[in-house]
């Protein structure tokens, strides 16, 4: 945690800009891949139960019509349906 | 506690993200010149673009258009640079070039490179992040939390439906873009700007899917943003990795000569860019200035010819300005 100078860290929607998504994505997907069996998100993502899968994420409003939409596209695999949730809009803001 | 969403939408405050930053050499394409492409003129929603450079730390205006001063060389006794290594300007006998900005002599000569000196504001407080809210707001009185490219967006509204319009390439260049409406697209580091997805996972289908959950928007403003966001960076990922196909490897030259480079291939794809705003950082040479200075000041001008040449060759400069 490094800000980038004496400043400290910006606010505002810089950090929705488009390396920050870049990053956000990649940080889900490294996670996504790391996390190991038995994980409750991961075994709620494997089962595709998706309001067990937004409680075990700290999200427990669940997931927008977008979301669930896209995340049905991965269904078949659980590390997916994981990473995606990770790195989507309603997780980006809490 | 500030929430994340709380803070996402404090759009108060002057962010500051990079040191100060300084740009002195500026390059204006404005009459009109027979393309050397044989293809047909550019096409019309490529306006004119503006390519901002910023050199973030702080150039050394005085070792970068050097004056022909006695007081100079009094001044530096150790970083001067010696009159007879000088580029000579034609028309310009009082200054000369630093050697590093050869490249940049047959600009000048053809009446497309010109030097705005001694530019500043008044009330200078010393503060590196006053001075940088006010290079990037262009308000020294504090009276805006936008970039003055930013305004320029919101009140011309070509960047409505297209975040393209407006493109930031390297680190601490995103806030002279910051708008109150219109969305731009800002990349830190081009050669980390791409979704990586480890190999025991299928990347195809989870970046496909990514970029599906921007839509439909939501209702909610805040997460609509988000998903713009997402919306347009996946876009920006798949553009500029056409670039760096069409550019060759990664890693040649300096920031600016790559992200230069970027912004030329990118012009040429007529993606309705109106203005690129390319960063490079380290200008704030405290140590070791006489090699570093040299080297950076290679990379702009490498960079700002190498775009010119690339701009000519796809019949796209009579319209720039860099």
């Amino acid at each position: 945690m490094v800000p980038p100078n004496v400043a400290g860290w910006p606010l505002g929607p810089v950090w929705l800009g488009a390396s920050t998504v870049v990053a956000r994505y990649d940080l889900a997907a490294g996670v996504a891949a790391a996390t190991p069996d038995g994980n409750p998100a991961l075994t709620a993502a494997t089962e595709f139960d998706l309001p067990a899968l937004a409680v075990a994420l700290a999200h427990p409003e669940g997931f927008t019509d977008a979301t669930q939409t896209a995340l049905a596209q991965v269904k078949r695999d659980g590390r997916l349906v994981l990473a995606l949730a990770l790195a989507s809009p309603e997780l980006s803001l809490c | 506690m500030l929430s994340r969403r709380q803070f996402l939408t404090l759009s108060g405050g002057a962010a500051v993200t990079g040191a100060a930053a300084w740009a002195g050499l500026v390059h204006e394409r404005t009459t009109s010149k027979p393309s050397t492409s044989s293809s047909s003129s550019p096409s019309s929603n490529l306006d004119r673009v503006l390519v901002v450079v910023q050199l973030s730390g702080g150039n050394d205006a005085l070792n970068t258009v050097i004056p022909h001063d006695g007081r100079y060389h009094d001044l530096r006794p150790t970083l001067a640079i010696a009159d007879d290594k000088l580029v000579a300007l034609t028309n310009a006998p009082s200054v000369g070039l630093h050697p590093a900005l050869q490249p940049l002599v047959p600009l000048w000569d053809a009446g497309q490179l010109a030097v705005l000196p001694q530019i500043g504001f008044g009330a200078d407080s010393r503060s590196h992040f006053e001075s940088l809210a006010a290079w990037w707001t262009a308000s020294p009185e504090h009276r805006h939390t936008t970039g003055w490219i930013g305004r320029w967006l919101d009140a011309t509204g070509v960047a409505k439906d297209n975040p393209l319009a407006a493109i930031a390439l390297g680190n601490g260049s995103a806030p002279a873009l910051r708008a109150d409406h219109a969305q731009s697209t800002a990349v830190n580091d081009l050669a980390g700007f791409r979704l990586l997805t480890p190999r025991s996972l299928d990347g195809a289908q989870l970046s496909a899917a990514f970029a599906a959950s921007a839509a439909p928007i939501s209702s909610d403003p805040v997460e609509a943003q988000a998903q713009a966001a997402i919306a347009a960076a996946t876009r920006a990922v798949d553009l500029l990795s056409k670039v760096s196909a069409s550019t060759g490897e990664d890693g040649e030259g300096g920031d600016l000569t790559q992200g230069l480079a970027a912004a030329a291939s990118l012009i040429e794809m007529d993606l309705g860019t109106r203005v690129f705003f390319v960063s490079a950082s380290g200008f704030d040479t405290h140590a070791n200035q006489a090699a570093e200075h040299e080297q950076l000041l290679g990379d702009l001008a490498t960079g700002i010819s190498s775009f010119f040449a690339a701009l000519d060759k796809s019949g796209h400069s009579d319209g720039c300005c860099c």
